[in-house]
């Protein structure tokens, strides 16, 4: 049998298959319903594991108001980037540059408070942030995996990487309205550092995990 | 002339969408040979071109749902087509690699093995398998379980590589419907 005949028969057989198909969802529609269940789920649960006590003057304090901003939005860009890459043509340069650049502000801001009130990496002690962490991080996952689970991306290993960074912040959001410390060494080891594991994790199974 | 044709494609592909068999036909039929074209210059060995070409008719038609006839045909062929590329010069260099692994490291190593524990799991496979038809049943055992090539079934069931992977592939979905 020659190539183009096996071509041939694998095309007959894929016309034979060939059923109505239902469109992807436009990346933004899907962007903004992960994103509200994502804050509404982490809002629920932070009410449920119940709000720090002094949440309303936090609420006053700019700094406070500019972090939980920022998060927001890099969660919003990282999801929105996200849903644009499911398709295999789907890659927003703006979109995963701008996600880019507040992830980098993310970071330069955690770095900055770390050199300023001294970090150090203390021994792993139980907090009840991990146990925390994991909850309101969970939610956010689960609808992130219904928002791909017909993702067909070309790019996988990005792809992993957005998802874990929108969860992450939506997660690490819903620890920092339900954690009452503030305490540098707190935040960074409790709060960041379980959303920096999911990043991993995601990023290495990512191949497996996106795999079509 | 190039442009016409990706217009032409991107119609085809809208009306395929839809469920129109002939239209789909036309538009695989089409893009076949122009994939071989692309890949054939970016390929060490030219017989590798025919089975990334079908592997690309087979992605295309998995991520058919994809395609937004908003935007050109053409990127979303090449993403695809790239994308099958990479996945199958890297599953080949890795297999390249596995060959040289020396032998006195020894098989029947532990984790070769299965466990006790892992036997309901396998026998709930077994079951699944059980209830397929027999050809369908042995194409599978043959490529995902006793590791032969399709080019290999192929010779052995007097088939075409084609049919012996979209079984594979179609029995493989049938599972995972049926596994949960």
């Amino acid at each position: 049998m020659s190539k183009s005949d096996k071509h041939d028969e694998l095309i007959d057989m894929l016309c034979l298959d060939l059923e109505p198909v239902k469109k992807c969802r436009a990346p933004m529609h899907c962007a903004i319903t992960w994103f509200f269940s994502g804050l509404l789920s982490v809002i629920i649960l932070s009410a449920l594991m119940s709000f720090r006590h002094d949440l309303s003057e936090k609420l006053m304090e700019p700094w406070f108001l500019f972090e939980m901003g920022l998060i927001l939005s890099l969660s919003f860009c990282a999801a929105l980037a996200s849903a644009h890459l499911r398709v295999p043509d789907g890659d927003n340069r703006f979109i995963l540059r701008l996600t880019f650049l507040l992830f980098l502000f993310v970071v330069m801001i955690i770095g900055r408070e770390m050199f300023i009130h001294d970090f150090t990496l203390s021994a792993l002690t139980f907090s009840s942030c991990m146990i925390d962490a994991f909850f309101t991080g969970s939610l956010p996952v689960i609808f992130m995996m219904l928002m791909m689970r017909e993702q067909k991306t070309t790019r996988p290993i990005l792809c992993g990487f957005l998802n874990a960074v929108a969860a992450g912040s939506i997660g690490y959001l819903g620890l920092r309205l339900s954690c009452g410390s503030d305490a540098v060494n707190h935040v960074c080891f409790y709060h960041v550092i379980p959303y920096v594991s999911l990043g991993i994790i995601v990023g290495v199974l990512a191949r497996k995990l996106y795999r079509w | 002339m190039a442009g016409q044709s990706h217009i032409k494609w991107a119609q085809l592909a809208a009306k395929a969408q839809e469920g129109n068999k002939a239209a789909y036909a036309e538009l695989l039929r089409d893009i076949a040979p122009y994939v071989k074209h692309v890949l054939l210059p970016t390929l060490a060995n030219p017989d590798w071109a025919d089975d990334i070409t079908q592997e690309v008719l087979l992605s295309v038609h998995k991520a058919l749902n994809t395609y937004s006839a908003d935007r050109p045909f053409q990127p979303w062929l090449h993403a695809i087509i790239n994308f099958r590329k990479m996945d199958f010069l890297r599953a080949h260099y890795n297999r390249r690699s596995d060959k040289s692994v020396p032998i006195e490291k020894g098989i029947n190593l532990e984790s070769d093995v299965t466990k006790p524990e892992d036997i309901a799991e396998l026998g709930n496979i077994d079951e699944e398998l059980a209830k397929l038809p027999e050809p369908q049943r042995q194409i599978f055992e043959m490529i995902k379980i006793q590791g032969y090539t399709a080019q290999e079934v192929a010779d052995e069931l007097d088939m075409s590589v084609s049919a012996v992977k979209v079984s594979a592939h179609r029995t493989l979905a049938k599972l995972k419907e049926n596994l949960g």
